[in-house]
């Protein structure tokens, strides 16, 4: 059997042998593995990048009280950016699946249109979701645009439901049944974290330090871009932009836990995507600009 | 000589939707390019195919050399062109180096208007080889395509564009098309066939695919569906018929097959058919199968991209599935429960209707009020249940049901109606909201269905969304079609200017300004497109009934009905349409006739049969008799046109005769504008 966490070895060994950086989960709240700079950032500009990472990703609304076998508070993506796209891409990708086992001559393999749109994050694409024996089980999309920017060189991003596809390999109907290794379940490792996280989202959250909290880090946010803005290229370089974009990203979660929590109205709704919109695209320009400075290659050297 | 030219644009997988559009757009523009360059003999057609991963077509017969032509290029008169001594003048000159040719090529033409000069060019005659290359990259490059991608460098297409297969006869063609080069190598299905296999002669099409488990006919998918459906079904069950389904399947693949999977029976009882078949056909592309008596049963059908399931892995996987799906809804349907509809209205306040239209919970305030108005139009309507069924009908969409399987909404509130104990006109008024089959069974259901949409249209119009060509994004037009869909099918008079003027009033200041003259004219096109295509009336009946009033679509079908069935009007409508010229002419618009001024017997006779037309009212018998009798009309105004001299010198009796003119056209208009009428 496949454990969950051989599932996780597996694809990063395979990726790693495809070039990819095997990067850490991002250490901040994410909705999903685009957020995390490795992909949000990396897309821009034309410098060429391979990444996997696993990556927990929340989103407060789905959260079941670990009562539903399938819907999760978090669920682990497992998040892969080729850029630029190889030609290749679908037969690299369908590969992977073979190294965890799927023998694709017996199964049903289909690559359904699903396009790809994130409003607050300024970014879409276009791809598909691969569907194995009737199960979504990978998203695949080559990246139009991040950050509100026309990307220079185009990136494939594949984002694997690591659950989903642990429920295909291992046979069982409830996520919480899946072996994370040979002693423990998913839900011995999981299932306090969903029920503690939706009770929290659903019925403890304080709205209105919720409201603080979102206020505060979208206007130290939106000082830093400001900042950035009036400074000579010289002193650019080494300006916070990558805090920036982590306050923005704070932003984001704190709006999907008020929206959980029902906290949003409908017209405040639409303001407030357009804000978190605002700086995400905000900080994407600035990335964008400060990458670009003449002595911005040998600064990472 | 003619060969075969053979083009396979191969893809990434192409979205389903759009797969027979491109590849039909694709042999357009072939065919364009091929006709242009004259390489195609009369009456050349392309035999188009098409799989997820590829475009494929085949023009059979391509001319190998292409036919020579002679061009004339005609240049100024021969007299300024030419000297007086024949040696070409200055202008002459000019006009051949403009073309590149040398004065000695310059010619002298007759033509009726007269001498002038020419040059002759020979065009054509080229070997069809050396002219393919140029031509598949001109058409390639000039399809109209949906939203394209970039997937590397600069180039666009509909999806990535991995190979380009093109055959000319045995001989490759060498094109370029986004930086790919053709060659002579096509691509199997992804795990049955060769990942890549060579195609030494055009003539292997289409069998060399088919080895390689790839049928490029979309008709032989479905062929090979239809039988793997028949060969998995037991005796005794069916698949429910679904052609838009099935559609999709064939565009979703290449070889395909079916497998029949089982799902447990007491998920029939847990949940409405409507649940089980809308997650089995929009959220799995599974058929549902049924019983020979037409019951679901609990089986489904899955269209594969494979070669059969041996060991029965796809089935299971399939199952495990559509298992946790019905789960899901079976949780959602127990869940959704403990809130009543009524208990929801302040959720629908977090619901978006439109962003300058508000929340749907101001929505729902105001179709219960204009559901109420609308009832109270019509005798015998329940104007209560209408107004509390309207109110109650968008409730549903915060329930975990619809957020899941948002095509439900209406069909779940209907069902959590019932099971809350709503009285069953309203479970029903709240379920036949959208109508889009077919109109609401009960006119309570039409009040609470014709509120949501005038409701939907009139704000849309207030805020100037409104459709436009083919751009219609909130389905605008399908709702208007649904409105005057109601009205007729269930005979309910109402004045679409009321109606709309009361839907306004719902919005109050919420928005600004009106819907605008707009709105009058979508809905007579409504009206006209119904009557044409669902009543299937001439559309010079229908322009004429249309000419005459539709702000009552139920009154303009009975209308256009009545004036289908009636005699022959072509004489009336003859002589009608003379007196309006008459009258329009003068811009007459006094129907004020005095009898006693009438003095000539054919204007007597004439204002004595249209004054006794019958006062007729508003129901189909009357309007057959009224239509009787206009037909009757033609000889006392034929007579009247003969005999009588609209301008007399006495300008008194003119203009008595002009509004006597005026007062018939009117009269007899009341019904059609019969000047529509094509005879």
């Amino acid at each position: 059997m496949l454990y969950f966490q051989d599932l996780i070895f597996k694809l990063q060994e395979y990726w790693a042998a495809q070039g990819c950086v095997v990067q850490l989960p991002f250490d901040l709240e994410v909705g999903a593995g685009t957020m995390a700079p490795e992909t949000f950032l990396r897309v821009l500009g034309s410098d060429p990048y391979r990444v996997v990472y696993p990556q927990p990703s929340r989103r407060p609304a789905d959260g079941r009280y670990g009562e539903n076998p399938n819907r999760l508070y978090k669920h682990t993506q497992l998040q892969v950016v080729l850029k630029p796209a190889p030609e290749d891409s679908q037969d690299l990708y369908l590969r992977s699946l073979e190294a965890i086992g799927v023998d694709l001559r017996a199964h049903d393999l289909k690559f359904e249109e699903d396009n790809w749109e994130a409003p607050t994050l300024g970014a879409w694409g276009m791809g598909w979701q691969v569907m194995l024996d009737g199960q979504e089980i990978t998203q695949f999309t080559y990246f139009q645009q991040c950050g509100g920017q026309d990307l220079k060189l185009i990136s494939v991003e594949l984002t694997y439901g690591l659950e989903r596809i642990g429920s295909f390999l291992q046979d069982v109907d409830s996520v919480y049944d899946i072996r994370w290794n040979e002693r423990t379940t998913y839900r011995d490792v999981r299932l306090l974290d969903e029920v503690q996280a939706s009770v929290y989202s659903f019925e403890k959250a304080d709205v209105e330090r919720l409201w603080t909290a979102f206020k505060g880090n979208e206007a130290e946010c939106r000082q830093l871009l400001a900042r950035f803005g009036q400074l000579p290229a010289a002193a650019q370089l080494s300006f916070p932009i990558l805090p920036a974009y982590e306050l923005c990203l704070r932003c984001s979660h704190l709006f999907n836990l008020l929206d959980a929590r029902g906290a949003i109205s409908v017209t405040q709704r639409v303001e407030l995507i357009q804000r978190v919109r605002a700086l995400a695209v905000g900080v994407a320009e600035s990335w964008t600009e400060q990458r670009a400075l003449p002595q911005a290659e040998a600064s990472v050297a | 000589m003619r060969k075969p030219l053979l083009i396979e644009l191969g893809c990434e997988e192409i979205p389903a939707r759009m797969l027979q559009s491109l590849a039909e757009e694709f042999a357009r523009c072939l065919v364009h390019h091929l006709n242009s360059a004259r390489v195609l003999p009369p009456g050349a057609e392309p035999q188009v195919a098409w799989t997820p991963r590829r475009l494929i077509c085949l023009m059979p017969e391509v001319l190998e050399h292409q036919p020579e032509n002679i061009e004339q290029i005609l240049g100024p008169a021969a007299r300024i062109a030419f000297a007086p001594t024949g040696e070409p003048a200055p202008a002459g000159i000019a006009f051949a180096a403009k073309h590149g040719a040398a004065p000695a090529d310059l010619q002298r033409v007759t033509t009726p208007k007269g001498d002038y000069v020419a040059l002759h060019r020979k065009s054509g005659g080229c070997d069809c080889r050396s002219l393919l290359p140029s031509l598949v990259a001109e058409a390639f490059a000039a399809m109209n395509l949906p939203r394209s991608m970039r997937w590397g460098a600069d180039l666009r297409f509909i999806r990535p564009l991995r190979w380009v297969l093109a055959l000319f006869g045995d001989d490759l063609v060498p094109v370029s098309l986004g930086g790919l080069e053709a060659n002579r190598e096509s691509r199997g299905h992804r795990t049955l066939g060769s990942a890549r296999f060579p195609v030494l002669a055009g003539a292997e099409y289409p069998e060399l695919w088919r080895r390689n488990f790839v049928l490029v006919r979309p008709a032989d998918r479905r062929a090979q569906i239809e039988a793997a459906v028949a060969r998995v079904l037991p005796v005794g069950l069916r698949r429910r018929t679904d052609a838009a389904l099935e559609d999709i399947l064939i565009n979703l693949t290449e070889w395909p097959d079916a497998v029949l999977g089982g799902f447990d029976a007491d998920f029939l009882q847990a949940l409405p058919a409507e649940v089980l078949v809308t997650v089995m056909r929009d959220h799995q592309k599974y058929f549902a199968v049924e019983d020979d008596a037409g019951r679901l049963a609990p089986h489904f059908l899955a269209v594969i991209n494979q070669h059969g399931d041996p060991h029965g892995l796809i089935r299971h996987g399939n199952e495990r599935v559509l298992r946790a799906r019905f789960s899901d809804a079976r949780f959602f349907f127990q869940n959704d429960r403990k809130l009543t509809l009524a208990q929801r209205l302040p959720l629908l306040e977090q619901v978006t209707f439109q962003a300058r239209l508000g929340s749907y919970r101001q929505k729902s305030r105001r179709l219960r009020a204009l559901a109420e108005w609308l009832a109270q139009q019509w005798a015998g309507c329940d104007a209560l249940a209408a107004a509390e069924a309207a109110e109650l009908a968008k409730s549903d969409l915060t329930s975990d049901m619809v957020k899941e399987l948002p095509e439900l909404q209406g069909i779940m509130g209907g069902h959590y109606a019932r099971a809350e104990g709503l009285p069953e006109a309203l479970a029903e008024a709240i379920a036949d909201q959208y109508a889009w089959e077919q109109p609401p069974r009960s006119d309570v259901g039409a009040a609470v269905s014709l509120a949501d949409k005038l409701d939907t249209i009139v704000g849309m119009f207030t805020i100037g969304d409104v459709p436009t060509g083919s751009a219609d994004p909130f389905g605008l037009r399908r709702q208007g079609n649904g409105v005057v869909r109601t009205l007729i099918e269930r005979q309910l008079p109402l004045s679409l200017a009321a109606a709309g003027a009361q839907a306004r009033t719902g919005y109050g200041a919420q928005i600004e300004g009106d819907p605008g003259p707009g709105l009058q004219e979508f809905f007579r096109e409504r009206l006209g497109f119904y009557l044409r295509e669902t009543g299937g009336f001439a559309p010079d009946r229908v322009a004429a009934v249309l000419g005459a009033g539709a702000d009552s679509p139920l009154d303009t079908f009975r209308r256009c009905q009545a004036l289908a069935q009636a005699p022959d009007l072509a004489a009336v409508a003859a002589v009608v349409k003379r007196a309006r010229s008459i009258v329009r002419k003068e811009k007459w618009t006094s129907v004020a006739v005095a009898p006693d001024r009438l003095q000539a017997p054919a204007e007597q006779a004439l204002y004595q049969s249209i004054a006794a037309l019958p006062q007729a009212g508003n129901n189909a018998a009357d309007y057959a008799a009224e239509l009787q009798s206009i037909a009757a009309l033609a000889a006392p105004l034929e007579r009247f046109f003969t005999d009588v001299r609209v301008n007399d010198d006495d300008p008194a009796i003119r203009a008595n005769r002009l509004s006597l003119l005026a007062w018939s056209v009117a009269r007899l208009s009341r019904l059609a504008d019969f000047s529509e009428l094509q005879g």
